[in-house]
């Protein structure tokens, strides 16, 4: 059977699958009353955050990165793990103490302000809707591989089903549907990394792998940093950026996860603080399965590119692979034009290089897909791979558009511009919302402002400087006001989209940014994705600075903000 | 053949056979123009037929008897009635005699086929052939114009059993077997019993049985033809 | 002709005034007819002239009415039409069908054809017919009864009493002492033959004979009113209330076949009708045995029978059946405490799920608790009141009101505590909202004081509101809860079926029809903190909180309405042909009419269900 076929086959059975899962759910729950009324475990819940939480940044772009950045995307995996482990233990908790449900509620509610409230709505939108723009890219990558098109056509496909998966599905929120798209997930990502490391090191897990030796006996990173020396790229395992950029890059990332309405969610559907802890814990591991991963994909990704495309030394005319011989998967991805070869000194062959006379342009998005065609494994782990790309980039994007949706029809219009409309009306909002939030996403991800991973990295700078700040001051510090809140998240948000149009330009629009981004022009070497961390501090600066020189917040919001902290007994006051 | 029925509608396919065909009785009938199928269903006449014959299958069956009678703007019309035998050039096989009872000598006084087929066509000419379970009638006919003049026989069919399928749908009906029956569909629409097999009478049946599903369906407009049609 | 028409030659040589026809004209009669059908409440024919053709039933009837008055109805093998109405002296009528009906006509000018030829054919269309008429209406009036039987009650199956009754030579002493000595209010007088003459009221005693002063020994046949209204026997008893409505009188005398039957009151249709929980209520009260509770908690169906006869809307339907728990349970818990003696410290008895709400149909299983006041000592007062709930509990069993599966009883310990720790579990369902606890939210906030120290109840309603009110965690919780049952509506608009099994081919108007509703109403009602518990009360309070529009809510509301009104007539269809009433209804009981807006109530309930999920992100 051909690739093709098979791939169409693989993402099929995994859709009905989904869609499966979800009808018995649904016709389980119908069944006798005094039945319903079994919890779902914490380690499936943990697996349905897992796959809530990994989305296409994570399952195709990460590697990606890691491949080419080596050491320096590492930020990526301490930053996002980092963050889940703040989200889940330090604001979540507080957060559900308080009874409300999203962001903006918590918000409007802690800073007795409808301004405050909607101003927190916008910036979630802001986030989100950058947020999703990673995942178009995502979808844009995985569909047009798929599907054998050029990479608009792939991203506009991609739309399409992801908006009626989103619409229609109401596949979020059934968790074994998710379960079973973690499965498929983290299948799609171990299963060749797993063959990969066997192939390359003979030692079955790829995290070991990593560190194990080629058959020639020579460690595998020594092996990779020579060729990359060799091929005039820097050291694999050697630090690029400074170091200030990489600690303020992973702060950002850090925080940012707290303001990410999909990921919040999680911890309020389930019913205890306990459950949600244990659930969390679980979802560490699975995430962990995942992003110890990465780097050991990443590195055999790169690896089998540069060795596929320079079989022989680098000194040697013929050590370089001839186009005419290029494997069939360089031809499915030169389809989709993320995959370029520009012959500039005419020999025919593929030399691929730092700097000028580089004659080979990878997308990095491509890695991890492309990765079981390049190390030549069989047909159905490649088809696998793709229903698991597909997987992670649906499981988030349908959370966040419901998140923005939601937003939009609920928070902005219900509850505050058109209290009076019918609940059709309300549908109808949520429905154009979202395919609006789509169609902008797609836009977007037609001039992607960067690598998917970096795009989510934008996203959570902006969550970082804006959201971040007002949750953490809402719970501990009860001196500050409505004014300072809004002062302050408008200040952070502000200054970010500033800084990452400047350098990515106005609206994301190519060609508009005022300054070249490369790293000699950044402010004090901050690049944009690290922004967020200044943000968040400029906006923790001016809330404070603010709320000092306005009127105290009400008795009550303060009574309420020592309530939230108390660990135990909060219902104490309302007892007698 | 099939793949035409794609590519152009009946009249048109008329107009084809009407060219194409020497003078025969069948081009008789193809040379006046099928019913309009846009025309409100009282504008438009059809025949009720029916055919007792010595078996199911049509391409080795012979047709035995044919009854029909004419539909015209929401009344059966029983003026026109008519009820023949035709000769079968087989035996008639015991099996089927028990059914409609038609034994082989007075068979042999009947009209053969030669003489039978043009009363019929020229009954149908103009008109929409009505029958419970059309594709027989409709196959039977085609396969006997094809022996004896060289073509098919092609028209607008009305069949009732479709139009009971697609009553049973509108309502979200589950069918049970024996639902689509002559009789249970005439029950259901509270009409009289009536002895099965002989063909002028299950002519009458069907006729019956389709002014009553015209009654019945919802629905402001009254239906055209095409709205009631399985071919056309 | 054709010996193939020989069926309907048979069925024309049956029927006057064919089977007058001579043999060869019977024969050729069938290729004359022409055959049509008309569908019920179709008129015969569509353009109202009757004239033109003679019409013969085959299959159905018909009826026809000259204006408003019937003049008669038809049935199989009667002729109308032609010829026919002028006999009949009524001038212009109209006919029309009211079963599917198939007729064979003839036109006019083929019967005067026959009338020329055949004398005895044409003699049927002369002066007899009056009575054939006559006949057919009688017959089918009889036949009618059967099937109007489902929809309204026979008198005859309010009336008991056997008849009082006295000669008109009676004296009008005589007769009232008859009155006061069988305590009637009315009299009916009658000859030798058991014919009614007339009847006397309390009301004529006082006003013909009291206030004029009239001689006590004159018979009676000087006051009463002679030849009064009737109605026979097998006349429906809404029939009899409208004519009494009418008449402005209050007792109607019941005749059969010509013989006095009995006597009709007022109060007798009113006692069938809903006040008739007030009556069944009152007499819970008289009992002090549980077997005589129990008989009288066995007319609940008839009640719903009766409820659905008057058609009651769902909503007091629901109300006056739950009355009748309420009582029986506080009955119960008297008769309780006569036998314990009073309680130690002070109680209440709650109502929880669809009595709580006061929206119990016939089938219902009891969900009750207890919330005992503070003072509670488990070991000086345990048992007391486990005596007293093992006592009302299983007393309600007893009455039908089968023990909760689920044990949401008071004879459960866990649902008969102190005031603390009722507030205590719903601190932890509230904050802590597990499925468990979600199921049982469905029941215990659904809460309703039937006896006992209303304060204790009001105590942990005030609890549970104060923190539910727009704790939207636990709202969210509620939401996901309320999604479980969703209606039975496809993609497409199709109904979905339940298949195989043994209510295959149906759907359960309760837990995807009613049970959404209730659901989506009391996420509301919490939402905004309302105190209302029933579905109805609770739609029409919380379309001001702001959670759902005053669309939505009145939307909301209509559905229910329609749904389980829809579920009373399926299970008082059950109850009359003596089956079980259970929820489970096939799309094919329902009209077209009914199936369209049974969906749109489903699509309404799935509308709010979808803006629930999209707005909790379930």
């Amino acid at each position: 059977m051909d690739l093709q076929t098979l791939t169409y086959i693989v993402v099929g059975i995994t859709f009905a699958l989904y869609i499966g899962i979800a009808i018995w759910a649904r016709a389980g729950s119908t069944g006798e009353f005094y039945a319903a009324g079994r919890g779902i475990h914490p380690v499936a819940n943990g697996m349905a955050t897992a796959a809530d939480w990994m989305s296409a940044a994570s399952f195709i772009s990460m590697a990606g990165l890691i491949a080419f950045k080596g050491y320096d995307a590492s930020i990526f995996l301490m930053g996002w793990t980092g963050g889940y482990v703040l989200l889940a233990m330090l604001l979540a908790p507080y957060l559900r103490k308080f009874g409300k449900f999203t962001v903006p509620e918590f918000i409007g509610d802690r800073y007795y302000s409808q301004t405050a409230r909607i101003v927190a709505v916008i910036c979630l939108i802001v986030a989100s809707l950058t947020y999703v723009i990673g995942q178009m890219k995502g979808i844009g990558v995985a569909f047009s591989r798929f599907l054998e098109l050029d990479y608009e056509t792939g991203l506009f496909t991609g739309m399409v089903i992801v908006f009626f998966y989103a619409v229609l599905g109401g596949m979020k929120g059934i968790t074994y549907t998710q379960i079973a798209q973690y499965c498929v997930l983290i299948m799609a990502y171990t299963i060749p990394a797993i063959f990969i490391s066997l192939q390359l090191t003979g030692n079955p897990l790829p995290q070991l792998g990593l560190w194990g030796s080629l058959e020639d006996g020579t460690p595998l990173l020594q092996k990779l940093d020579m060729t990359l020396r060799d091929l005039g790229f820097a050291e694999y395992t050697a630090q690029k950026g400074g170091t200030f950029n990489m600690v303020l890059y992973t702060f950002s990332l850090m925080i940012g996860t707290a303001g990410l309405p999909h990921v919040i969610i999680r911890f309020f559907t389930v019913p205890k603080v306990r459950d949600a802890r244990y659930s969390a814990g679980w979802a560490l591991v699975f995430i962990g399965i995942l992003y110890t991963t990465a780097p050991a994909v990443g590195s055999m990704a790169f690896y089998n590119l540069a060795k596929t495309v320079q079989p022989g030394p680098i000194a040697e005319v013929d050590g370089a692979l001839s186009y005419e011989e290029r494997p069939q998967w360089f031809k499915n991805w030169e389809t989709t034009g993320l995959l370029t070869f520009e012959d500039k000194n005419g020999d025919g062959r593929i030399q691929y290089r730092k700097g000028e006379t580089n004659e080979l342009k990878v997308d990095r998005d491509i890695m991890v897909l492309a990765n079981p065609e390049i190390a030549k494994l069989p047909n159905w782990v490649i088809a696998l791979v793709a229903a698991g790309g597909l997987a992670a980039a649906l499981s988030t994007a349908a959370g966040l558009l419901l998140a923005i949706s939601t937003a939009i029809s609920h928070d902005l219009l219900k509850s505050t511009f058109a209290k009076g409309i019918s609940e059709k009306s309300e549908l109808l909002a949520a429905r154009i919302a979202m395919a609006g939030a789509i169609a902008v996403a797609g836009w977007f991800g037609l001039h992607p402002p960067g690598f998917a991973a970096q795009v989510v990295a934008l996203a959570f700078g902006l969550a970082a400087s804006s959201i971040f700040p007002a949750l953490m001051m809402g719970i501990f510090n009860k001196r500050v006001n409505n004014t300072g809140a809004v002062v302050g998240m408008l200040v952070g948000l502000g200054t970010t989209l500033v800084y990452i149009f400047t350098y990515k330009g106005w609206f994301f629009i190519p060609g508009t940014n005022m300054l070249p981004n490369t790293p000699d022009n950044h402010f004090l070497g901050i690049s944009p994705e690290a922004f967020g961390a200044v943000g968040a501090m400029l906006n923790f600066a001016s809330a404070i600075i603010v709320s000092k020189l306005t009127a105290e917040p009400p008795e009550h919001i303060q009574h309420l903000v020592e309530d939230i902290r108390v660990p135990k007994g909060s219902g104490a006051a309302v007892d007698h | 053949m099939s793949i035409w029925k794609y590519l152009f509608n009946l009249e048109e396919r008329r107009n084809w056979w009407t060219r194409k065909m020497p003078d025969c009785p069948l081009r008789d009938y193809y040379e006046v123009d099928f019913p309009d199928k846009d025309s409100d269903w009282r504008q438009v006449d059809y025949l009720a037929v029916d055919y007792e014959t010595t078996g199911l299958d049509q391409k080795t069956d012979q047709i035995l008897s044919i009854g029909f009678t004419t539909v015209r703007g929401e009344s059966l019309c029983l003026d026109d009635a008519t009820h023949f035998l035709t000769k079968p050039t087989v035996e008639i096989p015991e099996s089927s005699a028990v059914v409609h009872g038609i034994l082989d000598d007075e068979a042999a006084s009947a009209k053969p086929l030669e003489e039978a087929l043009p009363i019929l066509l020229s009954a149908l000419a103009g008109k929409v052939m009505l029958a419970h379970h059309a594709a027989i009638e409709y196959q039977f006919l085609s396969n006997a114009c094809k022996r004896i003049y060289g073509y098919p026989f092609i028209g607008p069919v009305v069949d009732t059993l479709a139009l009971e399928v697609r009553a049973f749908r509108s309502r979200d009906k589950a069918i049970q077997s024996g639902d689509l029956r002559l009789g249970a569909a005439r029950a259901r629409y509270k009409l009289p019993r009536y002895p099965a097999h002989n063909a002028l009478t299950d002519a009458i049946a069907a006729g019956e049985l389709f002014l009553a599903q015209v009654a019945y369906r919802d629905g402001k407009r009254a239906p055209k033809l095409k709205d009631l049609t399985v071919i056309s | 002709m054709d010996i193939e028409l020989l069926e309907i030659r048979d069925f024309l040589v049956a029927h006057h005034p064919f089977d007058q026809l001579p043999e060869d004209a019977l024969n050729a009669l069938p290729a004359k007819l022409q055959i049509r059908y008309f569908r019920r409440d179709a008129s015969i024919p569509e353009n109202g002239d009757l004239e033109s053709e003679l019409y013969l039933i085959r299959t159905g009837a018909v009826e026809l009415h000259d204006g408003e008055d019937l003049l008669a109805r038809l049935g199989e093998g009667d002729v109308f039409g032609y010829r026919t109405a002028a006999v009949e002296g009524a001038g212009d009528h109209n006919v029309s069908a009211i079963e599917d009906t198939l007729v064979y006509q003839l036109p006019a000018k083929e019967v005067d054809d026959l009338c020329n030829r055949y004398p005895p054919f044409a003699y049927f269309f002369r002066g007899k017919s009056g009575g054939r008429l006559r006949d057919a209406f009688a017959t089918l009036g009889q036949e009618d009864n059967s099937q109007a039987n489902q929809m309204t009650v026979p008198i005859s199956e309010i009336i008991s009493k056997s008849p009082i009754t006295m000669l008109p030579s009676a004296t009008i002493r005589e007769t009232a002492e008859m009155m006061s000595g069988k305590r009637v209010s009315s009299m009916l007088i009658v000859d030798e033959k058991e014919s009614l003459v007339g009847i006397v009221t309390d009301r004529d005693l006082r006003s013909q004979v009291v206030a004029k002063g009239l001689d006590y020994n004159l018979p009676i046949s000087e006051i009463m009113t002679h030849d009064p209204l009737t109605a026979d026997i097998g006349d429906y008893a809404f029939e009899a209330q409208l004519l009494m409505a009418r008449q402005n009188i209050h007792h109607l005398p019941v005749t059969q076949e010509g013989k006095v039957a009995g006597m009709l009151t007022a109060t007798d249709l009113t006692k069938h009708h809903t006040t008739s929980a007030v009556y069944l209520v009152s007499d819970i009260f008289k009992q002090t045995e549980i077997e005589r509770m129990q008989e009288i908690s066995a007319k609940v169906p008839q009640l719903l029978l009766s409820l659905a006869s008057a058609d009651a809307t769902a909503d007091s339907a629901g109300h006056v059946i739950t009355a009748v728990t309420d009582a029986i349970t506080t009955r119960l818990l008297q008769l309780a405490e006569e036998r314990l003696g009073a309680p130690p410290v002070p109680y209440a008895w709650i109502a929880a799920g669809s009595q709580g709400r006061n929206e119990q149909t016939a089938k219902s299983d009891q969900d009750n608790c207890m919330i005992i006041d503070d003072s509670y000592d488990p070991a000086k007062h345990g048992e007391y009141f486990r005596d007293l709930a093992r006592f009302v509990c299983d007393g309600l069993d007893a009455c039908g009101y089968i023990y909760c599966p689920g044990e949401m009883m008071a004879i459960t310990d866990q649902w008969r505590q102190p005031l603390r720790t009722w507030k205590e579990y719903f601190r932890k369902w509230i904050d802590q909202p597990e499925p468990k606890a979600l199921m049982l939210t469905c029941v215990f906030f659904d809460l309703r004081c039937v006896y006992g120290e209303q304060n204790l109840f009001r105590d942990v309603r005030q609890f549970l509101l104060q923190k539910t009110r727009g704790n939207r965690i636990f709202l969210a919780h509620m939401a996901g809860n309320a999604l479980s049952h969703q209606p039975p509506l496809g993609f497409f608009r199709n109904f979905v079926l339940i298949k195989g099994g043994e209510h295959d081919h149906t759907f359960d108007l309760k837990h995807t029809g009613i049970v959404p509703i209730v659901d989506l109403a009391r996420v509301y009602a919490l939402a905004s903190g309302s105190e209302a518990v029933n579905t109805m009360d609770r739609l029409d309070v919380v379309a001001k909180g702001g959670e759902v529009s005053e669309d939505g809510a009145r939307n909301l509301h209509d559905a229910l309405e329609f749904i389980s009104g829809l579920r009373i007539e399926h299970q008082a269809g059950q109850i009359r042909v003596g089956d079980k009433p259970d929820n489970y209804m096939s799309p094919d009981a329902l009209s077209n009419f009914e199936r369209n807006q049974l969906k749109d109530a489903f699509a309404v309930v799935r509308t709010m269900q979808n803006v629930l999920s999209q707005r909790y992100q379930r």
